[in-house]
């Protein structure tokens, strides 16, 4: 299911003197299976650009298309839509609110038609999916579990609905690195059964690792589009956009200046280790 | 649940003013939210559950007044009667929940609740017949206005109400009534 | 969904937004008192043109200002049905069943809806020229003779300016549960009551629960630093009133005074 954006612009407040432009023109196109990275100060236009993705928001004009069809034309099937893209929002942890973990994750699926076993079903393997044991968290409740805990039962009600699109907004936020390191190796494994991914994040060193390809937005337009060695490695504009550049990419550029030759476009830690190492084995 | 200090009610009956103000408003979108389940007398009545009379009381006044000034919902004009009858809220619900200990929390509730509910419509209807229309306020009007019209809003707080109450203690965020 | 609500503050630099927030209040009542009094053609016409002559000064955008007409049309129609149709006085036109138009009634009708809305757009023109902030202050001073009666007053301002800054933050909070839970399929559109009544839960619960988290953490903080309530604060010295601040009371009061000419004449 391709998304795909065609000269979209969406305003807040239109109308009134705080009118304020959110994306202006925007057009992009993100395949099957992908995983997009988006970046951008706050303000940028980023979290305007998710949930036009997901439907959350109408634009003013220019339309989104999912399959090649407008979401917003009438008679598009809204709830099919909610069941095929899922949007992780920052801290998902605070939508929780039913009385045991299982109903809550259950709860995105009481419309969907679906057999109660087929959601029995569909809600254990999500939260097994998520590292929980079943029978052990089902009659908890998911306000007493601990933060962590908590976001990942979050996550889970999310996964329950076995979205095509993924979208997260700065989902390693507030988690510790070892959490941080698992929970991108999980969503790298969602893509590769061929989930679409698309992440909001700031941690440019986790952009840099896990995705494929980079939107940078800045004052709602798109301001790069590209894979992420062409993006991360133009360290200059991204300094000039006042973003953040990946730890290696750094590392790279200023073992560079002090005369060691390090190979264009060295963006992540392993590729920078391996360049190291073979310069190290060959003198 | 009056194990909780001085500073922390008055925080919680901060928030619960500030909700006065954005229940209102978050879902003025949902379709007739608004007008069906009355989303400001939902943080009053609890701020009296949770936090004390003197705390509900504030509650219900400065609730409305604050909404008022920050986005003219309710218009002035309907400011008076209504503060009123969410000051009561905030009161008689805090009075019951001191009064009321039958060793079963969603009891002490519902009691304190309709209670609440029943005194704030009360309260309302005579200062409105005695004060703010004399004459031309009839028992009809009453009973349409704060009954007839609004009985989804009343069933739906009773549901909700409790509802929060537990997911409040169970996130430990307030004190549990009663140890179980 | 993206729209503002109206009636929020709206920056400026006119001189309706320069005057002293104290006054403004002042002379909001004394204006509404002159709403509340018309009685007559003329009556209203002469607060209509006092309050155009406000929204001009004032240079506001007559959308927000006017908006809740548009937004609350049905509104307007029910209370002028409800006094058009029941209102039991002399000179009927048409009856039918329990309704009951008249002439007293439709007229009745039509002066309700009139002071209604004259009032919303003044509640408009007070809370889009003044700051949250400022409003509060001089509702502070307001609040000062309560004194009298033991009510601890500085510890209600208090609660009052934390509710205030709350409010963007919730508010936010709010949104965000509401299109989460859109996104995971919630759904608000249904008939029945009880099921109308646990749809709400999703949103509100989760409100909830984030607004007493950041009432937790603040009291926390204030207790960590040492704030145990009943507490003298600092008193601020109020600002002096200005010209600009006397002449608009001045104003004020004088289209009362021509109001209350031309209610008993």
């Amino acid at each position: 299911m391709p998304v795909e954006l065609k000269h979209v612009t969406c305003t807040y407040s239109p109308g009134t003197s705080q009118e304020i432009r959110a994306v202006t023109d925007l057009s992009l196109k993100i395949q099957d299976g992908e995983f997009v990275a988006v970046m951008g100060r706050t303000g940028s236009g980023k979290s305007t650009l998710i949930q036009l993705v997901a439907g959350l928001l109408e634009p003013d004009s220019g339309q989104v298309l999912l399959d090649g069809l407008d979401i917003h034309a009438r008679g598009y099937d809204r709830s099919a839509l909610r069941r095929r893209v899922g949007i992780v929002f920052q801290y998902p942890e605070y939508q929780l609110f039913e009385i045991t973990v299982e109903k809550d994750v259950a709860f995105g699926l009481k419309h969907s038609g679906l057999k109660p076993e087929e959601i029995s079903l569909r809600v254990r393997l999500a939260l097994e999916r998520m590292g929980f044991s079943f029978e052990e968290i089902r009659k908890e409740s998911p306000l007493c579990l601990s933060g962590g805990e908590k976001r990942r039962v979050a996550i889970a009600g999310i996964l329950a609905a076995h979205p095509g699109i993924l979208i997260l907004d700065e989902p390693v936020a507030g988690l510790d690195p070892l959490a941080r390191r698992e929970f991108l190796q999980m969503i790298r494994q969602f893509q590769e059964e061929g989930m679409t991914v698309i992440m909001v994040s700031h941690n440019a060193d986790a952009v840099a690792e896990y995705a494929g390809r980079v939107l940078v937005m800045a004052e709602g337009r798109l301001e790069m589009d590209g894979d992420t060695r062409t993006v991360m490695s133009d360290l200059q504009r991204l300094r000039s956009l006042h973003l953040d550049t990946s730890a290696a990419g750094q590392a790279a550029e200023l073992l560079r200046q002090r005369g060691v030759e390090i190979p264009d476009q060295t963006v992540r830690y392993d590729e920078l280790l391996g360049a190291l190492t073979e310069m190290m084995v060959k003198s | 649940m009056t194990k909780m200090s001085y500073v922390k009610r008055s925080m919680i009956t901060a928030v619960c003013i500030a909700l006065c103000v954005v229940l209102p408003m978050a879902f003025h979108s949902i379709q007739n939210a608004g007008s069906i389940f009355s989303p400001m007398h939902i943080p009053v009545l609890l701020c009296g559950l949770i936090c004390g009379w003197p705390f509900g009381l504030l509650c219900g006044i400065a609730g409305p007044v604050l909404s008022s000034l920050l986005t003219s919902m309710p218009a002035m004009a309907y400011l008076p009667p209504m503060a009123v009858e969410l000051a009561v809220y905030g009161l008689a619900a805090g009075i019951m929940m001191q009064a009321v200990h039958t060793k079963k929390i969603y009891a002490d509730l519902y009691l304190s609740l309709i209670a609440a509910m029943l005194a704030g419509r009360l309260v309302a209807g005579a200062a409105k017949a005695l004060i703010f229309a004399p004459g031309s306020y009839s028992m009809a009007a009453w009973a349409g206005s704060y009954f007839v019209t609004c009985w989804p809003a009343i069933v739906i707080q009773l549901a909700l109400i409790p509802t929060i109450c537990f997911a409040l203690e169970k996130a430990r965020l307030i004190p549990a009534r009663y140890r179980n | 969904m993206s729209r503002m609500p109206a009636g929020q503050y709206i920056p400026g630099r006119s001189p309706v937004h320069r005057l002293d927030a104290r006054i403004k209040i002042c002379g909001f009542l004394i204006l509404l008192a002159a709403v509340i009094g018309a009685g007559s053609w003329a009556g209203y016409l002469w607060v209509i043109l006092a309050l155009a002559a406000i929204l001009r000064i004032s240079g506001l955008p007559l959308r927000p200002v006017l908006e809740p007409f548009l937004r609350l049309w049905t509104f307007f129609l029910v209370i002028f049905l409800m006094n058009a149709l029941f209102f039991d006085g002399q000179g009927g036109i048409w009856s039918w069943w329990i309704f009951h138009l008249s002439a007293e009634g439709v007229r009745r009708g039509f002066s309700v809806v009139v002071h209604v809305a004259l009032a919303l757009v003044l509640g408009n023109l007070l809370t889009c020229t003044t700051a949250p902030m400022e409003l509060m202050e001089a509702l502070k001073v307001f609040l000062r003779p309560l004194k009298l009666i033991r009510v601890p007053v500085d510890d209600v301002a208090m609660i009052l300016s934390v509710a205030v800054q709350f409010v963007p933050t919730l508010l936010e909070e709010a949104d965000t549960v509401k299109k989460a839970q859109i996104a995971r399929g919630a759904r608000f559109e249904s008939k029945k009551l009880t099921e109308k009544a646990a749809s709400f839960i999703p949103l509100v619960v989760p409100v909830f629960i984030a607004a007493f988290r950041r009432a937790d953490e603040l009291a926390l903080a204030m207790e960590a630093r040492g704030y145990r309530g009943k507490r003298k604060s600092p008193k601020r010295k109020s600002a002096c009133l200005q010209a600009p601040d006397i002449t608009a009371l001045a104003v004020c009061a004088a289209v009362f005074a021509v109001q209350f000419l031309l209610i008993h004449i």
